[in-house]
Protein backbone atom coordinates (compact mmCIF):
# COMPACT_ATOMS: atom_id res chain seq x y z
CA UNK A 1 0.00 0.00 0.00
CA UNK A 2 2.92 2.42 0.79
CA UNK A 3 4.27 2.41 -2.49
CA UNK A 4 0.90 2.23 -4.47
CA UNK A 5 1.35 4.76 -7.44
CA UNK A 6 0.73 8.23 -6.24
CA UNK A 7 0.77 7.62 -2.71
CA UNK A 8 2.34 10.20 -0.46
CA UNK A 9 3.08 10.49 3.38
CA UNK A 10 1.23 13.40 4.32
CA UNK A 11 2.64 14.56 7.57
CA UNK A 12 0.10 16.27 10.03
CA UNK A 13 1.20 18.98 13.04
CA UNK A 14 -0.75 16.20 15.39
CA UNK A 15 0.95 13.47 13.90
CA UNK A 16 4.31 14.21 14.11
CA UNK A 17 3.97 16.13 17.67
CA UNK A 18 2.96 12.96 18.95
CA UNK A 19 5.62 10.89 17.30
CA UNK A 20 8.37 13.62 18.28
CA UNK A 21 6.95 13.36 21.85
CA UNK A 22 7.74 9.63 21.81
CA UNK A 23 10.81 9.51 20.31
CA UNK A 24 11.77 13.05 22.84
CA UNK A 25 11.01 10.45 25.68
CA UNK A 26 13.09 7.51 24.15
CA UNK A 27 15.85 10.01 24.18
CA UNK A 28 15.45 11.31 27.47
CA UNK A 29 14.97 8.05 29.35
CA UNK A 30 17.53 5.76 27.50
CA UNK A 31 20.08 8.48 27.27
CA UNK A 32 21.04 8.07 23.43
CA UNK A 33 22.23 10.83 21.61
CA UNK A 34 19.55 11.03 18.63
CA UNK A 35 16.67 8.96 18.22
CA UNK A 36 15.36 8.79 13.87
CA UNK A 37 12.51 7.65 12.88
CA UNK A 38 13.14 6.68 8.67
CA UNK A 39 10.69 5.47 5.74
CA UNK A 40 12.59 2.24 4.08
CA UNK A 41 13.01 4.50 1.11
CA UNK A 42 15.72 6.75 2.90
CA UNK A 43 13.31 9.61 4.15
CA UNK A 44 13.22 10.95 7.51
CA UNK A 45 10.50 11.37 9.17
CA UNK A 46 11.23 12.67 12.55
CA UNK A 47 14.72 13.16 14.58
CA UNK A 48 14.80 13.94 17.86
CA UNK A 49 18.01 14.51 20.91
CA UNK A 50 21.04 16.23 19.39
CA UNK A 51 19.85 16.11 15.53
CA UNK A 52 21.91 19.76 14.86
CA UNK A 53 24.85 18.27 15.09
CA UNK A 54 24.16 15.32 12.93
CA UNK A 55 23.86 15.55 9.19
CA UNK A 56 20.25 13.74 9.52
CA UNK A 57 19.36 13.80 6.20
CA UNK A 58 22.66 11.71 4.83
CA UNK A 59 22.40 9.23 8.01
CA UNK A 60 18.75 8.59 6.80
CA UNK A 61 19.55 7.84 3.98
CA UNK A 62 22.42 5.40 4.90
CA UNK A 63 21.23 3.84 7.60
CA UNK A 64 18.22 2.81 5.54
CA UNK A 65 20.48 1.65 3.24
CA UNK A 66 22.87 -0.20 5.85
CA UNK A 67 19.15 -2.36 6.80
CA UNK A 68 17.97 -2.86 4.12
CA UNK A 69 20.78 -4.56 2.64
CA UNK A 70 21.08 -7.40 5.20
CA UNK A 71 16.98 -8.50 3.84
CA UNK A 72 19.25 -10.20 1.44
CA UNK A 73 21.19 -12.21 4.17
CA UNK A 74 17.90 -12.64 5.62
CA UNK A 75 16.47 -14.60 3.20
CA UNK A 76 19.36 -16.96 2.82
CA UNK A 77 18.14 -18.04 6.46
CA UNK A 78 14.64 -18.05 5.63
CA UNK A 79 14.06 -15.09 7.42
CA UNK A 80 12.19 -12.20 5.64
CA UNK A 81 14.39 -9.49 7.24
CA UNK A 82 16.06 -9.05 10.25
CA UNK A 83 14.26 -7.40 12.90
CA UNK A 84 17.38 -5.22 14.68
CA UNK A 85 20.53 -4.22 13.72
CA UNK A 86 23.54 -2.94 15.41
CA UNK A 87 26.52 -1.18 14.11
CA UNK A 88 29.74 -0.38 17.28
CA UNK A 89 31.90 2.06 16.71
CA UNK A 90 34.39 3.14 19.68
CA UNK A 91 32.52 5.65 20.85
CA UNK A 92 29.02 5.98 19.76
CA UNK A 93 26.92 3.00 18.45
CA UNK A 94 23.64 2.77 16.30
CA UNK A 95 20.71 0.55 17.30
CA UNK A 96 18.33 -0.26 14.57
CA UNK A 97 14.88 -1.52 15.16
CA UNK A 98 12.11 -2.11 12.30
CA UNK A 99 8.50 -1.76 12.73
CA UNK A 100 6.40 -4.34 11.95
CA UNK A 101 4.12 -2.30 9.63
CA UNK A 102 7.37 -3.03 7.38
CA UNK A 103 8.07 0.30 6.06
CA UNK A 104 9.59 2.19 8.90
CA UNK A 105 12.58 2.07 10.75
CA UNK A 106 13.76 3.51 14.81
CA UNK A 107 17.36 4.22 14.80
CA UNK A 108 19.23 5.04 17.45
CA UNK A 109 22.49 6.66 18.22
CA UNK A 110 24.21 6.51 21.63
CA UNK A 111 27.43 7.10 23.36
CA UNK A 112 29.34 3.27 24.24
CA UNK A 113 28.80 4.71 27.83
CA UNK A 114 25.10 3.28 27.75
CA UNK A 115 25.09 -0.49 27.37
CA UNK A 116 23.18 -1.47 24.27
CA UNK A 117 20.97 -3.91 26.21
CA UNK A 118 19.62 -0.73 27.92
CA UNK A 119 19.06 0.80 24.39
CA UNK A 120 17.43 -2.56 23.13
CA UNK A 121 14.94 -2.67 25.62
CA UNK A 122 13.74 0.93 25.57
CA UNK A 123 13.36 1.14 21.79
CA UNK A 124 11.73 -1.99 21.99
CA UNK A 125 9.33 -0.93 24.30
CA UNK A 126 8.06 2.34 22.06
CA UNK A 127 7.54 0.43 18.95
CA UNK A 128 4.05 -0.37 19.30
CA UNK A 129 2.93 2.79 20.03
CA UNK A 130 5.33 4.24 17.01
CA UNK A 131 3.27 2.06 15.30
CA UNK A 132 0.08 3.20 16.00
CA UNK A 133 1.15 6.35 15.24
CA UNK A 134 2.22 5.75 12.05
CA UNK A 135 -0.80 4.11 11.00
CA UNK A 136 -2.80 7.07 11.82
CA UNK A 137 -0.46 9.37 9.73
CA UNK A 138 -0.64 6.89 6.96
CA UNK A 139 -3.87 6.20 6.99
CA UNK A 140 -4.81 10.27 6.82
CA UNK A 141 -5.98 11.71 3.47
CA UNK A 142 -3.01 12.57 1.34
CA UNK A 143 -3.86 16.19 0.09
CA UNK A 144 -1.18 18.45 -2.18
CA UNK A 145 -0.32 21.63 -1.02
CA UNK A 146 1.13 22.08 -4.67
CA UNK A 147 -3.11 22.90 -6.23
CA UNK A 148 -1.09 24.75 -9.00
CA UNK A 149 1.69 22.96 -10.67
CA UNK A 150 2.17 26.18 -13.23
CA UNK A 151 2.65 28.29 -9.54
CA UNK A 152 6.08 25.53 -9.28
CA UNK A 153 7.72 25.66 -12.85
CA UNK A 154 8.93 29.53 -12.41
CA UNK A 155 10.72 28.35 -9.34
CA UNK A 156 12.32 25.34 -11.22
CA UNK A 157 13.38 27.78 -14.25
CA UNK A 158 15.30 30.32 -11.69
CA UNK A 159 17.12 27.10 -10.10
CA UNK A 160 18.38 25.31 -12.86
CA UNK B 1 6.84 8.29 -1.86
CA UNK B 2 6.71 12.00 -1.86
CA UNK B 3 6.79 13.12 2.15
CA UNK B 4 4.64 16.45 2.74
CA UNK B 5 5.71 17.58 6.18
CA UNK B 6 2.51 20.36 7.11
CA UNK B 7 4.59 20.61 10.42
CA UNK B 8 8.05 21.95 9.02
CA UNK B 9 6.09 22.96 5.77
CA UNK B 10 8.30 20.91 3.87
CA UNK B 11 8.08 18.44 0.60
CA UNK B 12 10.62 15.68 0.20
CA UNK B 13 11.01 14.11 -3.48
CA UNK B 14 13.23 10.57 -4.05
CA UNK B 15 14.44 10.87 -7.85
CA UNK B 16 16.64 7.36 -9.03
CA UNK B 17 18.92 7.36 -11.70
CA UNK B 18 18.84 4.20 -13.49
CA UNK B 19 20.13 2.55 -16.54
CA UNK B 20 23.10 0.42 -17.62
CA UNK B 21 26.40 -0.14 -16.24
CA UNK B 22 28.75 2.93 -16.93
CA UNK B 23 25.97 4.73 -18.43
CA UNK B 24 26.77 8.22 -17.02
CA UNK B 25 24.18 7.93 -14.05
CA UNK B 26 27.28 9.15 -11.52
CA UNK B 27 28.50 11.37 -13.82
CA UNK B 28 25.03 13.48 -14.00
CA UNK B 29 25.17 13.28 -9.75
CA UNK B 30 28.54 14.74 -10.19
CA UNK B 31 27.94 17.34 -12.14
CA UNK B 32 24.86 18.93 -10.61
CA UNK B 33 26.68 18.31 -7.26
CA UNK B 34 29.84 20.39 -8.72
CA UNK B 35 27.29 23.16 -10.89
CA UNK B 36 25.10 24.07 -7.89
CA UNK B 37 25.80 25.80 -4.92
CA UNK B 38 26.98 24.55 -1.47
CA UNK B 39 23.47 26.06 -0.23
CA UNK B 40 21.35 24.32 -2.67
CA UNK B 41 22.76 21.42 -2.88
CA UNK B 42 24.37 18.54 0.38
CA UNK B 43 27.48 16.69 -0.07
CA UNK B 44 27.38 14.18 -2.26
CA UNK B 45 27.61 10.29 -0.43
CA UNK B 46 29.12 7.46 -3.16
CA UNK B 47 28.80 4.06 -1.91
CA UNK B 48 31.56 2.71 -4.46
CA UNK B 49 34.30 0.39 -4.51
CA UNK B 50 37.97 1.52 -5.88
CA UNK B 51 37.58 1.03 -9.35
CA UNK B 52 34.64 3.48 -9.09
CA UNK B 53 32.07 1.83 -10.59
CA UNK B 54 29.05 2.42 -8.32
CA UNK B 55 28.39 -0.98 -5.44
CA UNK B 56 25.70 0.56 -3.63
CA UNK B 57 24.55 3.99 -4.65
CA UNK B 58 25.20 7.69 -4.87
CA UNK B 59 23.48 10.16 -2.96
CA UNK B 60 22.70 13.93 -3.05
CA UNK B 61 20.06 15.87 -1.57
CA UNK B 62 19.22 19.32 -3.28
CA UNK B 63 17.04 22.16 -1.67
CA UNK B 64 15.03 23.84 -4.48
CA UNK B 65 13.84 26.22 -2.05
CA UNK B 66 9.98 27.28 -1.45
CA UNK B 67 7.80 25.83 -3.86
CA UNK B 68 4.02 27.21 -2.63
CA UNK B 69 5.28 27.87 1.12
CA UNK B 70 7.08 24.49 1.26
CA UNK B 71 10.54 23.97 1.58
CA UNK B 72 11.08 21.84 -1.20
CA UNK B 73 14.14 19.12 -0.84
CA UNK B 74 14.76 16.28 -3.71
CA UNK B 75 17.24 13.34 -2.67
CA UNK B 76 18.46 11.93 -6.02
CA UNK B 77 20.22 8.45 -6.07
CA UNK B 78 21.71 6.37 -8.68
CA UNK B 79 21.73 2.60 -8.65
CA UNK B 80 24.67 0.59 -9.33
CA UNK B 81 24.55 -1.00 -13.27
CA UNK B 82 25.88 -4.30 -12.75
CA UNK B 83 23.48 -6.84 -13.58
CA UNK B 84 24.73 -8.54 -10.60
CA UNK B 85 23.57 -5.72 -8.36
CA UNK B 86 19.93 -6.70 -8.71
CA UNK B 87 19.15 -6.81 -5.05
CA UNK B 88 20.65 -3.36 -4.22
CA UNK B 89 18.52 -1.78 -7.68
CA UNK B 90 15.66 -2.81 -6.29
CA UNK B 91 15.86 -1.43 -2.43
CA UNK B 92 16.75 2.04 -4.23
CA UNK B 93 13.49 1.95 -5.94
CA UNK B 94 11.35 2.20 -2.78
CA UNK B 95 9.32 4.71 -2.36
CA UNK B 96 10.87 6.49 -5.86
CA UNK B 97 8.44 9.43 -6.96
CA UNK B 98 10.06 9.92 -10.17
CA UNK B 99 13.32 7.94 -12.35
CA UNK B 100 15.63 9.05 -14.82
CA UNK B 101 16.79 6.41 -17.49
CA UNK B 102 20.19 7.12 -18.48
CA UNK B 103 21.08 5.28 -21.56
CA UNK B 104 24.12 5.01 -23.16
CA UNK B 105 24.03 5.88 -26.60
CA UNK B 106 26.48 4.29 -28.50
CA UNK B 107 26.09 1.34 -30.77
CA UNK B 108 27.10 -1.82 -28.72
CA UNK B 109 25.11 -0.73 -26.08
CA UNK B 110 21.80 -1.51 -27.23
CA UNK B 111 20.97 -4.40 -25.58
CA UNK B 112 21.90 -3.49 -22.43
CA UNK B 113 19.65 -0.32 -22.28
CA UNK B 114 16.97 -2.36 -23.21
CA UNK B 115 17.55 -5.33 -20.70
CA UNK B 116 18.02 -2.62 -18.05
CA UNK B 117 15.06 -1.16 -19.01
CA UNK B 118 13.21 -4.25 -18.51
CA UNK B 119 14.81 -5.02 -15.10
CA UNK B 120 13.72 -1.68 -13.98
CA UNK B 121 10.30 -2.04 -15.18
CA UNK B 122 10.21 -5.47 -13.32
CA UNK B 123 11.80 -4.27 -10.21
CA UNK B 124 9.04 -1.41 -10.20
CA UNK B 125 6.39 -4.31 -10.67
CA UNK B 126 7.58 -5.49 -6.91
CA UNK B 127 6.16 -2.39 -5.57
CA UNK B 128 3.30 -2.28 -7.79
CA UNK B 129 4.50 0.21 -9.74
CA UNK B 130 4.54 0.52 -13.08
CA UNK B 131 6.34 3.42 -15.99
CA UNK B 132 2.67 4.60 -15.92
CA UNK B 133 1.92 5.33 -12.16
CA UNK B 134 5.79 7.10 -11.70
CA UNK B 135 7.53 9.97 -14.04
CA UNK B 136 10.34 9.33 -16.14
CA UNK B 137 12.21 10.76 -18.27
CA UNK B 138 14.80 9.46 -20.54
CA UNK B 139 18.72 10.40 -20.91
CA UNK B 140 20.67 9.60 -23.75
CA UNK B 141 24.07 10.11 -22.83
CA UNK B 142 27.46 9.79 -24.25
CA UNK B 143 26.80 11.83 -27.34
CA UNK B 144 29.95 12.79 -27.88
CA UNK B 145 31.01 9.83 -28.93
CA UNK B 146 31.70 8.25 -32.28
CA UNK B 147 29.93 5.19 -32.82
CA UNK B 148 26.48 5.85 -31.34
CA UNK B 149 22.67 5.13 -32.67
CA UNK B 150 20.86 8.18 -33.77
CA UNK B 151 18.41 10.00 -31.28
CA UNK B 152 15.52 8.53 -33.74
CA UNK B 153 17.23 4.63 -33.51
CA UNK B 154 17.00 5.18 -29.09
CA UNK B 155 13.70 6.84 -29.16
CA UNK B 156 12.28 3.94 -31.23
CA UNK B 157 14.22 1.32 -29.29
CA UNK B 158 13.67 3.18 -25.59
CA UNK B 159 10.80 5.40 -25.91
CA UNK B 160 7.76 4.15 -27.72
CA UNK B 161 5.34 6.36 -25.36
CA UNK B 162 6.89 9.70 -26.01
CA UNK B 163 7.74 10.84 -22.83
CA UNK B 164 10.51 13.95 -22.25
CA UNK B 165 13.78 12.57 -23.64
CA UNK B 166 17.59 14.57 -23.73
CA UNK B 167 20.64 14.16 -25.67
CA UNK B 168 23.71 14.51 -23.46
CA UNK B 169 26.96 14.58 -22.58
CA UNK B 170 27.41 14.39 -18.80
CA UNK B 171 30.62 14.06 -18.93
CA UNK B 172 30.93 18.21 -20.03
CA UNK B 173 27.59 18.75 -18.40
CA UNK B 174 25.49 19.19 -21.41
CA UNK B 175 21.84 17.85 -20.99
CA UNK B 176 22.07 17.36 -17.18
CA UNK B 177 20.01 20.59 -15.83
CA UNK B 178 17.95 19.75 -18.72
CA UNK B 179 17.01 16.24 -17.17
CA UNK B 180 16.72 17.21 -13.87
CA UNK B 181 14.89 20.38 -14.57
CA UNK B 182 12.02 17.90 -16.69
CA UNK B 183 12.18 15.18 -13.59
CA UNK B 184 11.70 17.43 -11.61
CA UNK B 185 8.48 19.28 -12.90
CA UNK B 186 7.10 16.15 -13.65
CA UNK B 187 7.38 15.13 -9.94
CA UNK B 188 6.42 18.27 -8.88
CA UNK B 189 2.78 17.97 -11.21
CA UNK B 190 2.00 14.47 -9.88
CA UNK B 191 1.99 15.98 -6.59
CA UNK B 192 -0.46 18.24 -7.56
N1 LIG C 1 32.61 10.07 -23.57
C1 LIG C 1 31.78 10.19 -22.54
N2 LIG C 1 32.03 9.54 -21.39
C2 LIG C 1 31.18 9.70 -20.36
C3 LIG C 1 30.04 10.52 -20.45
N3 LIG C 1 29.39 10.49 -19.27
C4 LIG C 1 30.08 9.67 -18.47
N4 LIG C 1 31.17 9.18 -19.12
C5 LIG C 1 32.20 8.27 -18.61
O1 LIG C 1 31.66 6.97 -18.51
C6 LIG C 1 32.20 6.28 -17.40
C7 LIG C 1 31.09 5.75 -16.51
O2 LIG C 1 30.38 6.82 -15.95
P1 LIG C 1 29.58 6.67 -14.57
O3 LIG C 1 28.93 7.97 -14.31
O4 LIG C 1 30.48 6.13 -13.53
O5 LIG C 1 28.52 5.57 -14.97
P2 LIG C 1 27.41 4.87 -14.07
O6 LIG C 1 27.85 3.44 -13.91
O7 LIG C 1 26.15 4.94 -14.87
O8 LIG C 1 27.31 5.59 -12.77
C8 LIG C 1 33.10 7.26 -16.70
O9 LIG C 1 34.42 7.00 -17.09
C9 LIG C 1 32.63 8.61 -17.21
O10 LIG C 1 33.66 9.55 -17.22
C10 LIG C 1 29.80 11.21 -21.68
O11 LIG C 1 28.83 11.94 -21.85
N5 LIG C 1 30.70 11.00 -22.68
MG1 LIG D 1 27.60 4.86 -10.84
Amino acid sequence: MFNRAGFNLVITEEGIRAINNTLGNLVLESGARAVLLLDKGGQLIAAQGETNALDTLSLAALITGSFSSTKAIAGLLGENEFKVMFQQGTNHSIFMAALSNTQNILATIFPNAITVGRIKYKCLQVLDTLEEQMKAMYSSTPESPFRKAAAAEPKINDLF
Amino acid sequence: MALINYASREINCKIVYYGTGLGGKTTNLEYIHKQLAPGIRGEMISLSTETERTLFFDFLPLDLGSVQGFKTKFSLYTVPGQVEYNASRKLILNGVDGIVFVADSQTDKWQENLDSLQNMVENLAEYGLTLDSVPYVLQYNKRDLPTINSFEELEGGLNPKGIPSFEAVAMEGSGVFATLKAVSKAVLNRLS
